[in-house]
């Protein structure tokens, strides 16, 4: 998934573009990571949205009188 | 209702003292709370777009915009924790979900949120009249109009330094507002509807101009928000700055760039604060808040940070004077003369500093309120507590607050992007400790609630909260990927947390020690009686007691006052201790009895005590908490059935403000509501008398001879031989009353305004007009409508406490 040259690169004050090679298992922990926070906002938007709409007609009807503060 | 411990043993030689925990609030209507939120909420349009801008490009409008929409989501989990916990707010919810040590992390976080609210306001404030004034100076140049010598010594078009001139500014504010809270401003939700009103007005124009312009077809839409169209800064991805993360992973790139725009929606907390001060019925009120606050911050925004990127050139947009006023920027491209435009620039700049000093001013008052609730939950000790001499103000807390604010603004150096990268920090994780405190509250607290977030799926007998783990994700990936792409917030946040939860860590401790000892004491002198409402049978006090409001220690003249004038086998007296709580907005949360009767109280009652056992008198002592000391002074002497209020002169305003003050919380109570009088004891033990409620005015002596003469013209008139003094009087007032909605009510209003001040008010009436109407007439006429204004009055009437 991530071949070739290390994933991460450093670079230290004054010396620019200096590449540390972390290792592979860094590499493929780093990608877990990010695959797996990507995952969690992806999952989470989705949700979101169901919850904007579901929240928006429910804010509608209570604006216009026609919901009770009910439990869901 | 009482503690039975408490009640049940009562011991020889304890004072009894009686502490209310329900805090006596004035209800608003869900207006008034969705402008309190949006003073906040909304002056985050003014900076928003810009720093998104530059730190992920030119598609920055629609996660601005994404973000507006997600801050419905992040309302619903707010909705959902009021209706649970009506005192809440972050620290109340994440400490019943999470404990204490969570609890004071996630208020060192918003401590940071509420700091750089009030620097990121100010700068972005002068930001915009630095902006204006380069404007107008160009303008001014353009038609010859400035000196040269001037345009010598500026080596071309005199011009402000622009962040200079926002630093200075930011400074003179955030001073202004330090002063005005040192000393005990009132906030009221008037005073944020005005604004808001005055808001309202220039985000129509400012949109339908836009619209207009927008007709012309000149205009492009911002890039797609899709990860190729993203342009990071440098600064844009911190600590991943060499790492091309975003280039690697697609969505990670929409991570970063939705979590620069997350402080489009900073302020939510105080839609928390302001729930209890929602009238009923309460839960469809705040529903109604949400959604006004939603749509309004959505428009405001969203859509005005989307047509700035469609209407200003790129060229202008990022130019370093421009990038920070964008608002003010947007006002010279749109279509119609220059001059309009200039006024329209104007407007928008004044709009915007009204917006932004009040979020200062909210910032100091939110984060004075928070660290006033931790330190009365023993988290932080009373010395932070203590109050001002003078004012009566926790005047060690502002300080605090205000210095680390003008630290801020000057380490900034009037840089907006700078402080808004850092604000993002505390803004995402009060969120996400909120909302993933609300979800662990789900499966910890499975009662019933009152609304829940939805949808909610059951599987096999267990119910999955879907909507609520769904914002928690979207609010916690993003607070992830912040600590890696915001270096300065991370930096900043941690450090400002850590070194925030270390302080009250060790004060806590400190403090633990201390109320063990001060606790074993006060048991020894004091027997609480907790009661959630103020009521006359529970104080064990007569109807026409005396409420004797007591504040300062040192200053007991009043009470002695009383106390030589009352008979207490006759008439009861009541020392009242109003213990107040924090604005909206202030970081409430639910006090126990022990909190509101703190150190400072025991000290006051313990003089009072001393003040009442030297007269051989007793007194009851009784606590309640407020939000305005006025209105909870009213509502107790309403609840208690009092005969008089009492209280000392104040240092802050005369004897007659006092009244007035009082007069409108007494108006403002719901009825049932009783008549009472205030007396104002001056330190020379002299008092002055006000009455309380609609009661038969003192009628100076011209004023009843004018009605005599004007009787006397009248009834040579044989038709109108029956007509009495109060006809006329009926008669006046209902013309006064007609006339006051009409086009003469500024009129009146200057002239009973001079009259309040000036004696001769009654002779400078003009010569009255034959009445037009038969003397019948008096009947149609609506009751006396009772003026707020306090009557004047002449010398201190004798006193009316008891007999003498």
């Amino acid at each position: 998934m991530l071949e070739g040259k290390g994933l991460i690169k450093f670079a230290n004050p004054g010396e620019e573009n200096i590449h540390y090679n972390c290792g592979e298992f860094m590499q493929s922990l780093i990608a877990f990571g990010v695959r797996l926070l990507e995952g969690l906002f992806v999952v989470g938007v989705v949700g979101a949205m169901v919850v904007l709409v579901k929240v928006l007609i429910e804010d509608l009807e209570t604006m216009f009188g026609r919901s009770a503060d009910v439990e869901h | 209702m009482s503690s039975p411990e408490q009640a049940s043993s009562p011991q020889k030689n304890r004072v009894r003292i009686v502490v209310a925990t329900s805090v006596m609030l004035t209800f608003i209507s869900f207006w008034r709370a969705a402008a309190i939120v949006l003073n906040d909420m909304g002056s985050s349009a003014f900076y928003a777009g810009s720093i998104a801008e530059q730190a992920v490009g030119k598609a920055a409008p629609w996660f601005i915009l994404g973000v507006m929409l997600f801050s419905f989501t992040v309302r619903a989990v707010y909705v959902e924790s009021c209706s649970m916990f009506v005192r809440g707010g972050v620290y109340r919810v994440v400490k019943e979900a999470l404990g204490g040590t969570l609890a004071k992390i996630s208020v060192s976080a918003l401590m940071f949120d509420y700091v750089l609210t009030g620097p990121i306001s100010g700068v972005s404030a002068g930001q915009y009249i630095a902006g204006l004034m380069n404007e107008l100076l160009l303008a001014a140049d353009t038609h010859g109009w400035i000196p040269r010598a001037i345009h010598q010594l500026f080596e071309g078009t005199p011009h402000l330094n622009v962040n200079a001139t926002a630093v200075v500014i930011a400074i003179a504010v955030t001073l202004y507002y330090w002063w005005l809270n040192l000393k005990g401003i009132e906030e009221s939700s008037e005073k944020a509807m005005r604004v808001m009103e005055i808001t309202t007005v220039m985000v129509v124009l400012l949109l339908g101009w836009s619209f207009l312009t927008l007709l012309r077809g000149n205009y492009a839409l911002p890039p797609w928000p899709v990860p190729q169209n993203l342009s990071f800064s440098r600064d844009a991805l911190g600590f991943l700055k060499n790492a091309e993360l975003h280039k690697l992973f697609g969505v990670f790139g929409i991570m970063i760039a939705f979590g620069h725009s997350i402080l489009a929606m900073s302020g939510e907390e105080t839609l928390a604060q302001v729930y209890r001060e929602i009238g009923s019925p309460k839960l469809k009120n705040l529903k109604k808040t949400a959604l006004v606050i939603a749509v309004y911050s959505f428009l405001f925004t969203g859509i005005s940070s989307l047509l700035v990127v469609m209407l200003v050139p790129d060229t202008v947009r990022m130019l370093p004077e421009n990038k920070d006023n964008l608002l003010g920027t947007l006002a010279m491209y749109l279509v119609g003369p220059p001059l309009l435009k200039l006024f329209f620039r104007a407007f928008v700049v004044i709009v915007g500093f009204l917006m932004l000093s009040g979020a200062i001013n909210t910032s100091i008052v939110g984060s004075n309120g928070v660290l006033n609730r931790v330190s009365e939950d023993g988290v932080l000790t009373d010395w932070f507590r203590k109050p001002h001499k003078r004012f009566g103000t926790s005047y060690r807390i502002l300080n605090l607050v205000v210095a680390l604010q003008l630290f801020t603004i000057l380490v900034s150096r009037g840089d907006v992007y700078i402080l808004g990268e850092a604000y993002a920090f505390g803004v995402i994780w009060s969120f996400t400790f909120n909302s993933f405190s609300m979800l662990v509250l789900r499966f910890k607290y499975k009662g019933p609630r009152h609304w829940k977030v939805p949808p909610n799926l059951t599987l096999g007998g267990v119910e999955i909260p879907v909507g609520l783990a769904s914002v928690f994700l979207v609010l916690f990936s993003t607070a992830v990927v912040n600590l890696f792409t915001k270096s300065v917030a991370t930096i900043a946040g941690v450090i400002f947390t850590g070194v925030l939860f270390v302080i009250f860590t060790a004060s806590e401790h400190v403090n633990r020690r201390k109320l063990q000892a001060s606790g074993m004491q006060m048991r020894e002198h004091f027997q609480l009686q907790q009661e959630d409402t103020v009521e006359r049978e529970a104080v064990g006090i007569r109807p026409g007691n005396v409420l004797v409001t007591v504040r300062d220690y040192n200053t007991m003249n009043h009470l002695k006052w009383v106390l030589e004038r009352t008979d207490t086998k006759e008439q009861d007296v009541v020392v009242l201790a109003a213990r107040i709580v924090p604005d909206p907005g202030g970081g409430e949360y639910g006090l126990t009895a022990e909190q509101i009767f703190s150190d400072y109280e025991q000290l006051l009652f313990t003089r009072a005590t001393s003040v009442a056992e030297s007269y051989g008198k007793h007194i009851s002592l009784l606590v309640v908490p407020g939000r305005d000391v006025w209105s909870a002074i009213a509502q107790t002497a309403n609840a208690l059935e009092s005969s008089a209020v009492v209280a000392g002169l104040s240092t802050k305003m005369p004897a007659l403000e006092q009244a007035f003050r009082l007069g409108r919380a007494w108006e403002a109570m719901p009825e049932p509501k009783g008549q009472f009088v205030l007396q104002v004891v001056r330190p020379d033990m002299t008092a002055e008398t006000f009455r309380m409620g609609p009661h038969t005015p003192d009628l100076k002596t011209e004023d009843i001879y004018l009605t005599h003469r004007i009787w006397l013209d009248l009834t040579r008139d044989p038709d109108l031989g029956k007509v009495h003094h109060s006809d006329i009087l009926s008669l006046a007032l209902t013309r006064l009353a007609r006339d006051l909605f009409g086009p003469e009510r500024d009129d009146i209003m200057k002239r009973l305004g001079r009259g309040a001040t000036d004696k001769r008010f009654g002779r400078k009436l003009p010569a009255p007009e034959p009445p037009p109407a038969a003397p019948g007439a008096a009947s149609e006429s609506s009751p006396e409508k009772q003026s707020k204004k306090p009557e004047e009055k002449g010398p201190a009437e004798p006193p009316i406490t008891g007999p003498d």
